[in-house]
């Protein structure tokens, strides 16, 4: 009885060992735990998004991993990495490292080789880590916009400033419908005053018109971007919004420039005046379409937003 | 033998002498009793397993040819539960002199054998193993005297 | 109110105390069990009953339950990461849920059912039949010759039927998956592996063995608390298996605090 179980739970135990033991190294061997690795040595400025372990990528499969990060006498972050000799190929002397820090989800190290037939990459040589970091990159190429946009704001500044001011070119054009108010009850014509600057009229309405279109080709523009780029308190929102302002402006001074031409189209003044006016409007619109012109060549074109699972 | 006149006279002497020679002691004592997950076997072997750290097939040829000599091979691998009373206190017998130069104690051993009318048989039993334990000491009542009166003999 | 105060004081300092008692217990087993003089034929001859007792018997059982439980548990897991477009997930849920959760929490439950009150009841019927009392007569030492066995059997099988668990049900998943998601061999074997960490492995290890130590020490423990009555035997396994359970769920509460802690500093 005693030897019979003595049997079984040996039986029992070696078996089951011998299980797990098969297990686990058939794990170890496809993780390629037993395979010789090399090691090469990267540089970088910075060990910002790099961790002990973190995989490296080749053409989108993993050859290798970061198996130690230390800084150098000379304030270099030295980063140990481990390749397995059977991927040891893809590693060549002019391989391109770098680490990819997307504006969206986590940073991913990768190696690109563009001539395979380059000499093998030595394991004392040092290469350097470039560092692609989308967010930065995006910042620098709206930083042009902004300055744009501070432009525009002070001459939108400017132009309520004139339009405020007692000495300005609108109270000029009230004080010359007042006189034209005096004319009308004289005996000059009011076809010939009509005839004289309709063309201006209608040239601010084909402006305003513009400045609409331009707005509403940014708003398009908007819903290609990313929410954290576009979101509520973005930078597009804020060109928009001082494109509304700046819209609803014209479109006041526009209806104001209408009702004065109708009954001053013959003032020689006035018209000098109006004429100074509505160029000013339409520098401020080729302004704004520059602008617009400016965000759809530096904005990447992107399909419907979707999030990317891991 | 020691016969006392009361359980208590007869508990505290049985006391003392189980603390003085607890190293000798082999004790066949219903407070005592057999492993009941363990064989016949595997309870006598058990001491020279774990005192003599014998094998478990050492201490167990011991037990057989101890048994052999009682004449119990037959219940080797039966267990304490299905054991007749004068069965279970020859095995105690047997566990008890397994103890390195023993000192055996019976504790009442009409409580065990409560059918017995004399110590014929515990007599008998223990002539069979005298030459494995050095000393007998039986404890019981007064009361028993007469059953005792055939005579006991008092250690090897 | 004072008396309800009273009481709840006294539960109180009565629970410390016992879990005080119960890690002392712990730590005189654990010493010696590292002590070599503790082993001998007869302890050895019990360890052995002990294995063939909780872990061979039950084998035939065990291994139809890790079959069943792994076929179901697969099926649900790949249906529903399926509807949710989670699919992607299914390998680390396997290794993750199944091997390193799953698999010790079921080998322990059945361990526990089946051995612990078996080892409660044992040895509460011991106490009550005077045969502690044997063991000490013959000089023979309790802990070395009754509990350390046991416990060390405890271990061993819950750390071995964990990992047969485990590997039992990772093959079942391959036949599952094969039949109901069309999952070839490689993608399966593929998906477990990017999924599979040594770390994790070795913390399953840890957490069986504290397992199997925790769910025998426990019911030998309220085992010697039964008194000289019969009646006091039952009451010692009911006790005994209702702080076995809780000492699982405190286990599993802390690996899973352990896990953590490593994720977040290693």
């Amino acid at each position: 009885m005693a030897l019979k179980t003595e049997w079984k739970v040996g039986l029992f135990i070696v078996l089951t060992v011998l299980f797990i033991l098969a297990g686990l190294g058939y794990m170890a061997y496809k993780k390629g735990i037993f395979q010789p690795e090399n090691t090469y040595t990267l540089s970088s400025r910075t060990g910002d998004g790099l961790s002990v372990g973190m995989p490296l990528y080749f053409s989108g499969f993993k050859i290798g991993k970061i198996a130690e990060l230390e800084l150098s006498d000379k304030g270099m972050v030295m980063i140990k990495i481990t390749v397995p000799t059977q991927h040891a190929k893809w590693i060549r002397s002019d391989s391109k490292f770098v680490l990819e820090k997307p504006l969206i989800g986590s940073p991913k190290f990768t190696v690109t080789t563009l001539n395979l037939s380059s000499p093998l990459l030595s394991p004392n040589s040092i290469a350097t880590l470039k560092e692609v970091n989308d967010i930065n990159d995006v910042i620098q190429m709206v930083q042009p916009i902004l300055d744009q946009v501070a432009m525009i704001t002070d001459n939108i500044e400017r132009l309520t400033g004139s339009l405020a001011d007692p000495k300005g070119d609108m109270n000029k054009i009230l004080k010359h419908s007042e006189e034209l108010t005096g004319y009308l009850s004289s005996k000059k014509s009011v076809l010939e005053m009509a005839l004289g600057d309709e063309k201006s009229v209608q040239n601010i309405h084909a402006s305003l018109q513009n400045a609409r279109n331009i707005t509403d080709q940014v708003g398009k523009l908007l819903k290609k971007t990313d929410e954290e780029l576009y979101g509520k308190d973005g930078i597009i929102p804020l060109v928009i919004k001082i494109l509304r302002e700046l819209v609803t402006n014209l479109d006041k001074i526009g209806k104001t420039l209408d009702n004065v031409t109708k009954i001053s189209s013959n003032t020689a003044e006035a018209t000098q005046d109006l004429k100074l006016f509505r160029s000013e409007v339409d520098s401020t619109v080729n302004s704004i379409n520059r602008l617009i012109n400016e965000l759809d060549k530096k904005i990447p074109f992107k399909s419907e937003p979707k999030i990317k699972l891991p | 033998m020691r016969l006392y006149s009361s359980e208590e006279l007869l508990d505290r002497e049985l006391c003392d002498i189980m603390a003085q020679e607890k190293h000798r002691l082999g004790l066949v004592s219903l407070d005592a009793p057999l492993i009941s997950n363990l064989s016949v076997l595997s309870n006598i072997a058990l001491i020279k397993q774990y005192h003599g750290r014998l094998s478990v097939r050492e201490a167990e040829d011991i037990a057989k040819v101890r048994l052999k000599k009682l004449h119990l091979e037959d219940i080797a691998m039966k267990r304490n539960p299905v054991l007749l009373e004068v069965q279970r206190f020859c095995v105690m017998v047997l566990r008890a002199v397994m103890v390195e130069d023993a000192m055996v104690v019976i504790d009442r051993p009409f409580k065990i054998m409560p059918d017995l009318d004399d110590t014929r048989f515990i007599r008998d039993v223990l002539t069979s193993v005298d030459d494995l334990f050095q000393e007998c000491h039986i404890f019981d009542y007064l009361w028993n005297e007469e059953r005792y009166a055939g005579g006991m003999i008092h250690g090897a | 109110m004072t008396t309800a105060i009273e009481q709840i004081g006294r539960s109180g300092m009565h629970a410390v105390r016992s879990f005080w008692d119960t890690l002392t217990f712990a730590f005189r087993i654990l010493a010696r069990m590292f002590d070599v003089r503790a082993y001998n034929s007869a302890v050895r001859m019990v360890l052995i009953n002990q294995i063939y007792f909780t872990s061979v018997q039950i084998l035939p059982l065990f291994l139809a339950v890790a079959v069943g439980f792994g076929a179901i548990v697969i099926g649900i897991i790949g249906q529903y990461l399926i509807h949710l477009g989670l699919f992607g997930y299914f390998g680390q849920l396997l290794m993750g849920f199944v091997v390193t959760e799953f698999a010790p929490f079921i080998t322990v439950l059945l361990i526990a059912l089946r051995s612990s009150s078996a080892v409660n009841a044992e040895i509460a019927v011991m106490k009550v039949n005077k045969e502690l009392n044997t063991l000490h007569v013959f000089r023979i030492d309790v802990i070395n010759y009754l509990f350390l066995p046991r416990i060390l059997s405890g271990i061993l099988s819950i750390v071995l039927l964990s990992w047969l668990f485990s590997i039992v049900v990772l093959v079942s998943g391959l036949i599952f998956s094969a039949l109901l998601f069309d999952m070839s061999m490689n993608d399966y074997v593929t998906a477990l592996l990017a999924s599979a960490k040594f770390s994790d492995l070795i913390v399953m290890l840890i957490k069986c063995a504290t397992m199997g130590f925790f769910i025998v020490m426990i019911p030998i423990r309220y085992g010697l608390r039964a008194t000289d009555e019969l009646t006091s035997i039952p009451v010692s396994v009911l006790h005994g298996m209702v702080n076995v359970f809780i000492a699982i769920m405190i286990i599993e509460v802390v690996s899973l605090i352990v896990v953590s802690l490593i994720e977040k500093f290693i």
